[in-house]
């Protein structure tokens, strides 16, 4: 069952055509937005983020926004099956289903959108093609096609999809709720700047660590969603390499006893309200362990992006930055990114 | 065997080992708090909030996240659980006097959870202490205290969250009552139960243990009602106490990518079985680890005295607690209380608190 492709020997460049699904998805904001201000007026009682793997952690930047700023609604993120078999007693009218899936054909996402549909919810989701099974399960359904670019279409769809909702429900004024979107406005350029930035950072992990048995990966606030993404969908997906990620709040709660000078980790942190948790976190492991390594939204520039507004930005940009890093791991380790066993192989 | 007998009787002794006491410090915990918490359930349900959170760290977290899977489950106020610095950080604007937070922490002094008790107090939000004894500042702190006297750090928040839930449930008239009326009818059932589990567990417990020596990496999987006890011991437990390293993985998320890791190096996995509806994805979790040439340990409820799906971790939890008692003392870790950090106030903060 396993392909293996040939060796990667270069880095992969940076993609020239590095905006255009950010574009798409910054040129839906109209459509997004009046989604938005309907199923709020028509009563939203509560928000459901639905996905799986990859899919599920595209929701932490949202998920961190709405938890964060949401009084008139509560918001629940669970992964798709999860949802189906603990079938959430406030499912019904005034709900809206949030589901994200790059390729819009994985069953149990597909399955939660006629689930939350089955119950009375609005179902709206995000996914790479319009004629998937997913879109085709969804009330509505903002694609972006087939996007290589820097920077994730979804997490700007869903970022959109959350702040004109905080709009709509009086819970973010609309002067910066402008801020916001100048922000995302400002940011395909600002995350291409920081793929450059962090080129030699990420060479540096990758050379470091490319042969390492098990690497950690922690973040908090949205960016244990960073973190879990590098893990479970770059580390152990497509590196086949073991990985554990947590929020680096837990991780001083038992992880941290297995740390010696020689345990490899990767921390990503940022510039939200969360910092502190990963300054706390940082402390330890610069004192207990000389395997480590930073990856701090602090260092990067990110042009355009207004300083009140880099708690917002540093999320995607983080996010971004970790992207490239698995291709530096590729380069590295020779695997080719995609390179599967199972997913896209076999059923099960 | 002498000596490993000899070293067992004293893990049977340590703070770590709950299992040998908690016939009797569940039917105590029972008796003594289930009236407070029935008397929170029907403020909760006379609509006195409507935000409900549930905060802890760790061991103290995994706890307080199967509040919320019962809350989710049976209705009530939304719920929440929250990491303890993550609920002070994130500072959600939803929080408030209508707010009822529940927080666990077995000191009554660990720093992150103390603070987010301080937090949440100063939003003029209900506070429930969950802590082993009084006094400790989060005793002297919270609004009500649910203190269990027992070193029984993950059972007995877990009884109190689950009656907490299951009261709540009956007294609005969820959907799914007559499902909270049989979880709650089995839970005086299972004091009893849990010692005959926890004398059945030692014999197997070794072998498991033995075969399982070599391992370096424990991967814990579970869902659905398992998925906290999954995440306790993979994060505070196998890292914690036997000092391998650990991954919890959510059933349904195994094939979204650690799947794919297997063909380097054969991982160990302890799969944590239930009797709910999320049982037929972890079995196939467990199908698919194994054809990738997993070593899977298989805990499945269905082979123990039968209880509510909604009460299987009580009961995983004791031969987890056996196989990680004897993992640790086969690999020379004879001290089961001693931590490398944990406790020896590495980073603590505040002359109050005792955490890392």
């Amino acid at each position: 069952m396993t392909t293996v492709l040939d060796p990667v020997s270069a880095l992969k460049p940076l993609p020239v055509e590095h905006r255009a699904g950010l574009d798409v998805a910054l040129g839906q904001r109209p459509e997004i937005e009046a989604f938005a201000a309907d199923v709020v007026s028509r009563g939203l009682r509560n928000v459901f983020l639905l996905g799986s793997g990859g899919g599920l952690l595209t929701h932490e930047g949202v998920q961190y926004l709405l938890e964060r700023r949401a009084t008139t609604f509560p918001v629940f993120a669970l992964s798709a099956n999860e949802f189906i078999y603990r079938h959430p007693a406030r499912l019904g009218q005034g709900s809206l289903a949030v589901l994200a899936s790059n390729t819009g054909t994985t069953p149990e996402v597909v399955a939660a959108a006629r689930f939350a549909k089955e119950h009375g919810a609005v179902v709206a989701s995000v996914t790479r093609k319009p004629e998937s099974p997913l879109a085709e399960a969804s009330d509505i359904a903002w694609t972006y096609l087939d996007d290589k670019g820097v920077g994730d279409p979804k997490s700007f769809q869903l970022a959109i999809l959350g702040l004109a909702m905080l709009r709509a429900s009086g819970d973010m004024a609309p002067d910066e709720y402008s801020a916001h979107i100048r922000t995302l406005e400002a940011l395909p350029e600002a995350l291409l700047v920081a793929c450059r930035e962090t080129e030699s950072l990420n060479a540096r992990i990758a050379a470091a660590l490319k042969d390492e048995p098990v690497i950690y990966v922690i973040g908090a606030g949205p960016n244990h969603g960073t973190a879990y993404g590098l893990a479970m969908c770059y580390l152990q997906e497509m590196q086949w390499k073991h990985a554990a990620s947590f929020d680096a709040a837990e991780f001083l709660h038992g992880a941290m006893e297995v740390v010696t000078a020689e345990t490899a980790v990767i921390q990503y942190l940022g510039e939200e309200a969360t910092r502190p948790i990963d300054e706390r976190a940082q402390a330890f492991l610069r004192k207990y362990t000389q395997k480590a390594f930073y990856v701090d939204a602090h260092d990067l520039t990110l042009p355009g992006v207004e300083t009140a507004m880099r708690p917002f930005a540093s999320h995607f940009a983080l996010d971004a930055v970790m992207g490239r890093l698995a291709q530096h791991f590729e380069a590295a380790t020779g695997h080719d990114l995609q390179n599967r066993r199972y997913m896209f192989q076999v059923e099960y | 065997m002498a000596l490993l007998d000899d070293l067992t009787d004293q893990a049977i002794a340590s703070e770590l080992f709950t299992s040998p006491r908690i016939e009797v410090d569940l039917a105590r915990f029972l008796a003594e708090q289930s009236p407070a918490l029935r008397a929170l359930a029907a403020r909760a349900a006379n609509g006195a909030f409507d935000r409900v959170y549930f905060v802890g760290g760790g061991g103290s977290l995994a706890n307080m996240v199967s509040g919320q899977w019962l809350m989710d489950r049976f209705g009530g106020p939304s719920a929440q659980a929250f990491p303890s610095y993550e609920l002070t950080w994130r500072d959600p604007a939803a929080l408030g006097s209508r707010s009822l937070v529940f927080l666990a922490s077995y000191s009554g002094a660990t720093e992150d959870t103390l603070a987010a008790l301080r937090y949440a107090n100063g939003r003029s939000a209900h506070t429930v202490a969950l802590v082993r004894r009084r006094p400790s500042p989060m005793a002297t702190e919270a609004a009500e205290v649910i203190d269990y006297d027992s070193t029984a750090l993950y059972d007995l928040p877990l009884a109190a969250v689950t009656v907490f839930a299951l009261e709540l449930a009956m007294r609005i008239g969820s959907p799914r009552a007559a499902e909270a009326a049989a979880a709650l009818h089995d839970l005086e059932r299972l004091p009893a139960i849990l010692g005959e589990v926890y004398r059945e567990g030692r014999e197997p417990a070794l072998a498991q243990a033995r075969e399982f020596l070599s391992a370096n990496l424990l991967y814990c999987v579970g869902a659905g009602p398992l998925a906290g006890l999954a995440y306790k011991f993979a994060l505070t437990v196998f890292m914690e106490n036997i000092r391998v390293h650990g991954s919890f993985i959510e059933s349904s998320e195994l094939r979204h990518g650690p799947v794919e890791a297997f063909e380097r190096q054969r991982p160990d996995m302890v799969f944590l079985v239930g009797t709910d509806e999320s049982r037929g994805m972890t079995e196939r979790a467990i199908a698919v680890s194994r054809a990738a040439g997993a070593r899977t340990l298989v805990l499945d409820a269905a082979t123990y005295p039968a209880v509510h799906p909604l009460l299987t971790p009580f009961v995983l939890m004791i031969p987890l607690q056996w196989f990680t008692v004897y993992s640790a003392l086969l690999r020379g870790i004879t001290d089961l209380d001693e931590r490398v950090f944990m406790g020896h106030r590495v980073l603590a903060i505040g002359s109050d608190a005792t955490w890392p």
